[in-house]
């Protein structure tokens, strides 16, 4: 066993700082002798090493400029506002196992998800094409103008079927056996004035004379109109022939009137009713007559 | 002087590197406060006095501060990891110019002016230190880091064997023996002396 082992070769420049040569204990001696030879050397390398530090002491220190300091931070200000960073290195680190630890592995892990990422998006805008949502989107808007206007035509359908209802159906005209004259003009006006052949003289006053106020909207204003129908019906059955032929114009006048009249109501029903449904409501009406 | 002081003068280094790496600019001022002129001397001795070069060093040192602050362990003194990183850039300076020894004799060139001093004892001061220089210029670049950062920039042998990289029984024995080669050198330098002392006794 060593005796001086605590001593080391490098612990040498702690006893020469702070010990003379004779100050050292006898097992520092052996030791100091081991790697100095003589006490000359022990006292000239403790000599030596004073001057290194008071050489090093007095050697004249430098000052870096001022501009290095200025320029500095002005790159830490610049680098500050440089937002924000995201280092490779910290990325994709989960799981902190062994055989994941492998750059390769991260990085391939990493260009996986940017490419699931990349599929997940090219996906959805394939789900969501925009012409389709367009359309999906008029028809919506159709639906929902649909929604607001049905109670209205709803109404409006209840309130005709009312009007319709209102009116008291003229009972059929009695048609007189007597035979008919067959009158070389078109079905429509022979059919509107085989019954208002005799209409003319009523169908002037009509003319002349204002229209009965109509009670827009109200169903007894149709009543009247429908028993004013009715009655000019049972006139009309009782008309001559002889006048019919004078009265072929004039029946159509009278249908004019009544035609008017008949949209007159329907335009208190419904200021935007169809043409076709008049001509249905025309028709109901004269082929009841 | 300022009669008040930032708090984060008081801070360690340690956590004012933190604070730099969350961009607080106050505590990078009063980390550069304290290194620049330490790194600023280390480089311009390392680097054969060449006080620009020194600068051009610091500068770049700061900036991998700034530029790379995540780089730094806060489970190791700054102060180790800050050297170490100077160290490092030290060698690569000589690794890719390899021009070490013309270096050096540049510096032997530049230097050898300075000679005269009023005092015996002055001269004999400027005359050791140029011997000095001379001395480490003819070291390798281990051992004159090994000088430098322990008799010059004083810090501890546990430093030093952290910032190079190496046992501290390493840089203990690296010191001794560099300190046997300096004596011998410097022996003849003594001779020098008393010679230049008595031919100067003559002359008076």
């Amino acid at each position: 066993m060593k005796p001086y082992s605590k001593y080391d070769p490098e612990d040498i420049e702690s006893l020469l700082l702070h010990k003379q040569f004779h100050e050292l204990y006898p097992e520092e001696k052996e030791f100091i002798l081991q790697h100095i030879e003589t006490p000359e050397e022990y006292e000239s390398l403790r000599k030596t090493l004073f001057e290194l530090r008071d050489a090093a002491a007095n050697d004249q220190w430098l000052q870096p400029d001022a501009s290095l300091k200025k320029e500095l931070m002005a790159q830490f200000v610049t680098e500050e506002k440089g937002g924000f960073r995201v280092w490779l290195n910290s990325l994709f680190t989960w799981p902190d196992v062994q055989w994941y630890r492998q750059p390769s592995l991260r990085l391939a892990f990493a260009g996986a998800c940017v490419a699931a990422l990349v599929v997940v998006i090219v996906n959805l805008n394939n789900d969501s094409q925009p012409v389709a949502f367009a359309d999906n989107k008029v028809q919506q808007v159709e639906k929902e103008k649909n929604l607001e206007s049905a109670p209205e035509e709803k109404d409006e359908k209840n309130l005709f079927a009312e009007n319709l209802s209102a009116q008291e159906l003229p009972a059929a005209p009695k048609v007189s056996t007597e035979p008919t004259i067959t009158l070389d003009m078109p079905t429509e006006v022979a059919m509107n004035d085989v019954a208002d052949a005799e209409m003319a003289p009523p169908a002037m006053e009509e003319k002349s004379a204002p229209p009965p106020a109509v009670n827009h909207g109200s169903s007894a204003g149709n009543a009247d109109d429908a028993s004013t129908l009715k009655e000019d019906a049972v006139e009309n059955t009782s008309a001559t022939f002889t006048d019919a032929a004078k009265s072929v114009s004039a029946g159509k006048v009278v249908t004019t009137n009544a035609y008017k009249n008949i949209t007159k109501k329907d335009n208190a029903v419904s200021q935007s009713r169809p043409v076709s449904e008049v001509n249905d409501l025309l028709n109901y009406l004269f082929t009841a007559q | 002087m300022a009669l008040y002081k930032h708090p984060y003068e008081k801070h360690p280094d340690e956590q004012l590197m933190m604070l730099v790496a969350e961009k607080d600019q106050k505590a990078f001022e009063v980390l550069y406060d304290r290194y620049s002129r330490l790194l600023f001397n280390y480089f311009h001795r390392m680097l054969w006095k060449d006080r620009e070069r020194a600068r051009d060093f610091t500068q770049e040192l700061f900036t991998k501060l700034i530029q790379k602050p995540h780089l730094y362990d806060s489970s190791r003194s700054f102060k180790t990891w800050i050297y170490s990183i100077a160290h490092n850039m030290c060698k690569n300076e000589y690794a890719k110019h390899e021009v070490r020894v013309t270096a050096h004799k540049e510096i032997k060139y530049e230097d050898t002016g300075v000679t005269s001093s009023d005092s015996q004892r002055s001269m004999d001061r400027e005359l050791f230190n140029e011997k000095l220089k001379e001395a480490l210029g003819e070291m390798d670049e281990i051992k004159r880091t090994t000088f430098e950062l322990r008799f010059n920039q004083e810090l501890s042998i546990l430093e030093i064997s952290e910032i190079m990289q190496c046992s501290e029984g390493t840089v203990k024995s690296r010191l001794f023996y560099m300190l046997k080669e300096l004596n011998k050198k410097l022996k003849v330098f003594e001779g020098i002396a008393v010679w230049l002392a008595m031919l100067a006794l003559q002359l008076v």
